[in-house]
């Protein structure tokens, strides 16, 4: 555990008959944040946290789990906990034995079993059929399996999928909790939105390659670019202004002008000069769906390098 | 903040297969199907092993005398003292006991008593008496030389080597020998196989003979009182049974040179009580259907993992996939094995008095008690059979992964030839139980009958090549294929 706590792909690369799922995939997931998956429906995530598990064989390139084949792991659930597929349980068996099973099988004591189901919140229905388990208590069931063994390393596939509000909230702040107490945690998700405000990085993959892997603040900074919003009364006299200057203008909601090629002083300087009134100027800052838009939609365009070297 | 490091479960966790047995002991009692699968199987294998046996009847102890005597008989009168003497040449092997040799016997009509000293392939010289008694010689076969001497109502067997030197057998008194009985030479051969008739399903059985044929020479009746020299007649004592191809067999007799060429069929003696029903596999024999529910019950341990992607998660939680086969195998194993043996034992229970009721009691037919080594392989073997029938299933439950195809093309290997099996020529039926995984039912013969198709063993073994097969492709097939 300590520095070796983390996930590590090198060169993954997975065909399915003449689909390419992953293609030479790398990448390390770092303890003690939430570092996010991201990329759209079939871009190879959940076969990406399979080969991790050592469930599907990569064709090319190894994945590591704090620095070992996952397969070589004698008891797997002290060092990772995964949930990749919610409905992956036997509608027939209760709860509390879905998870005692698991228990069992890497020597964990049956009070683990208790104790994830209270902290899940599925103390009440331990003894339920999971047959007849909402979507959301089945998350909440995959969650308390990954947490079984009190693991370093979480995996959580797509967990946020189908979830009331309340579910999500509860997700979020698990995850953020997890992360803070030292552990990595791996979320994937084909929605950007859904990992605001929670992960801390981001990996981004679009059929099966590398988009971007940075941080969520080096992220946002780089689509922000070096625009400014500027709110005025007088949009037409100051487009004319600022474009003559040099400047891209564009006009957004209201009185708001989006200005890109110059500094935020410069427009000021400009406005100022030709009695414009402004009562407001502030660096642009883009949302994380905005970052992750203008990512996958020019994503050859997009220099990875440069934001790796940003960051 | 806690940290990963004060992780709680670390000092407790272990990676034994003492764990993976209990992970997979947990998951087969935690679902209902497995309960249902037990309580189906073995209900089943009670309810038709009763139907059987209420359905089956028989007379074996109203029958007539189990008294057998049929031989092809060439003789003389002897009147008073006197002794027989002859040199078996060669003696043609139609089976172990075939019987060629010397008899004293009071009359030539079936069930007369008699004494007679003959020699037989494979079990040496026999003296024997009125249908019981045997004392047995030394000698191993022919040639060699046999007499008989009458003193009073004694009379003595011997045989020899060289007509010189003569070795007795022993001496039997047949206190009803009247002053004239007839003397001479005998040849007889028991069944070894069995003539069957098979018609629709409905099959008749009865004892096929192939007649056996000796030649003597050196034959001399020798009265103490001198009496002038009577001639030979030959007859067949009592009417054998046909030839397995339904011909009837006719005994025969003729002399040349002083060699003498006979040829019988038949046997003498008393035969034990009891018909050849195998009373003991009737009453297990419900296990034909039980094991249906046993079949889905080994596919299902597996398939049901693949049908909701269960198996993800096993093999995420233990990685090593061959030893989370075996620790399904064993525990699977264990728990049918259990089952099955509560299942045949109250089989027999139950469908005991039921058997009695139809005939099938002592003398013929007594109870069967587990202090018999045949019958305590009867149930054990069967529970061995469910058992390593659940394997075979598990294994191809893993290899095709869906319920539906496995269970489908294990019932078609075991199941279906059960029942196809009556409708198909005898050989072919016993090709069946031979070959299929269906071998593995001879653990519950406890008598040899023409229908036995393998050794129990050796049919158990069948079986257990069969699981043995799958379980490797499944383990192959485990390691190999993504899950
Ligand atoms: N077991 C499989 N067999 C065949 N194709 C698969 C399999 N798993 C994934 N794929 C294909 O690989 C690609 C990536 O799938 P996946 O990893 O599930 O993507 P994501 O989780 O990002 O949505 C998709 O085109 C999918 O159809
Ligand atoms: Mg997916």
């Amino acid at each position: 555990m300590g520095m070796t706590a983390t996930i590590e792909a090198r060169g993954l690369r997975k065909h399915y008959g003449r689909t390419v799922a992953v293609d030479g995939l790398s990448f390390t997931v770092a303890p003690g944040q939430v570092t996010g998956f991201v990329g759209p429906n079939g871009a190879g995530k959940s076969t990406t946290m399979r080969m991790i598990l050592g469930l599907d064989a990569p064709d090319e390139g190894t994945a590591l789990v704090g620095g070992r084949q996952y397969r070589s792991l004698r008891t797997p659930l002290r060092e990772v906990g995964a949930l990749l597929d919610a409905a992956a349980i036997h509608p027939g068996r209760r709860a509390r034995n879905h998870l005692l099973w698991m228990a069992h099988s890497n020597g964990l004591p049956a009070g683990r079993v208790d104790e994830v189901l209270e902290q899940v919140g599925l103390g009440s229905v331990a003894r339920r059929r999971a047959g007849g388990f909402s979507l959301g208590m089945r998350q909440r069931l995959g969650i308390a399996g990954a947490l079984l063994g009190d693991p370093p390393v979480l995996m959580f596939d797509e967990p946020v999928n189908g979830l009331d509000p309340e579910g999500i909230m509860w997700i979020r702040g698990l995850l953020r909790s997890l992360a803070a107490q030292g552990r990595a945690v791996f979320v994937s998700s084909h929605l950007m939105s859904e990992l605001e405000d929670t992960a801390d990085h981001l990996i981004v993959i679009g059929r099966g390659r590398l988009i971007t892997d940075a941080s969520v603040d080096k992220l946002i900074a780089a689509a922000s670019g070096d625009r400014v919003d500027v709110r005025t009364s007088r949009r037409a006299e100051a487009m004319t202004v600022l474009a003559n200057a040099g400047a891209t203008v564009a006009a957004g909601d209201h009185e708001i002008l989006t200005v890109n090629g110059l500094t935020g002083e410069r427009i000021a300087a400009l406005l100022t000069e030709r009695g414009l009134p402004f009562s407001e100027l502030r660096q642009h800052r883009a949302s994380l769906e905005e970052a992750y838009m203008e990512l996958t939609r020019d994503a050859v365009e997009f220099n990875v390098t440069s934001v790796r070297q940003a960051s | 903040m806690t940290t990963p490091s004060d992780n709680p479960a670390a000092t407790t966790a272990r990676d034994g297969f003492g764990q993976l047995l209990r992970a997979e002991w947990t998951k087969l009692r935690s679902v209902r199907s497995t309960a249902w699968c037990l309580i189906l199987a073995a209900g089943l294998m009670l309810l038709i092993s009763a139907l059987g046996a209420t359905g089956s009847t028989t007379d074996a102890n109203e029958g007539p005398s189990r008294r057998v005597d049929v031989f092809h008989f060439v003789h003389q009168p002897l009147t008073g003292d006197g002794s027989v003497t002859a040199h078996v040449l060669t003696q043609q092997r139609t089976g172990p006991s075939a019987r060629a040799g010397l008899m004293i016997k009071e009359g030539t009509e079936q069930g007369a008593p008699y004494v007679s000293i003959a020699v037989t392939p494979d079990r040496g010289v026999q003296m024997q008496a009125n249908f019981e008694s045997d004392i047995a010689g030394t000698a191993s076969g022919a040639p060699v030389w046999l007499r008989l001497t009458r003193t009073g109502t004694s009379v003595t067997g011997y045989e020899s080597a060289d007509g010189a030197t003569w070795r007795e057998v022993g001496s039997v008194a047949v206190a009803t020998l009247p002053p004239t009985a007839q003397v001479g030479l005998f040849v007889t051969s028991p069944s070894t196989a069995l003539r069957i008739v098979r018609q629709g399903g409905n099959t008749e059985t009865s004892s096929a003979f192939e007649p056996s044929t000796a030649t003597f020479d050196s034959v001399s009746v020798a009265p103490m009182s001198p009496a002038p020299a009577a001639a030979w007649s030959d007859l067949d004592v009592g009417k054998p049974g046909p030839r397995t191809d339904g011909t009837p067999v006719v005994g025969s007799s003729t002399e040349s040179g002083g060699i003498f060429t006979v040829t019988g069929a038949g046997d003498i003696g008393t035969l034990p009580p009891g018909g050849d029903n195998d009373i003991v596999r009737d009453s297990l024999t419900g296990v034909l259907i039980g094991m249906i529910a046993i079949v889905v019950l080994g596919v299902v341990f597996m398939t049901s993992e693949y049908a909701k992607g269960v198996i993800r998660t096993t093999f995420t939680v233990s990685p090593r996939r061959g030893r989370v086969l075996a620790a399904k195998a064993v525990v699977l194993g264990l728990v049918v094995f259990a089952v099955g043996l509560v299942t045949a034992l109250a089989a027999l229970v139950l469908t005991r008095p039921i058997q009695r009721r139809n005939g099938f009691e002592a003398p013929a037919y007594p109870d069967p008690s587990l202090a018999d080594g045949l019958v305590l392989r009867a149930v054990i073997g069967t529970a061995l059979f469910l058992a390593m029938l659940a394997l075979f299933a598990l294994g191809v439950g893993t290899i095709l992964r869906r319920a539906a195809g496995a269970i489908t093309l294990v019932i078609a290997l075991v199941v279906v030839p059960s029942i196809i099996g009556v409708f198909l020529p005898l050989n072919a039926e016993l090709w069946l139980n031979r070959t299929t995984p269906l071998a593995g039912l001879a653990m519950q013969q406890t008598r040899d009958r023409f229908d036995n198709a393998i050794g129990p063993w050796a049919g158990f073994g069948v079986l257990c090549a069969w699981a043995a097969v799958a379980l490797g492709l499944a383990y192959w097939q485990l390691r190999r294929r993504d899950a």
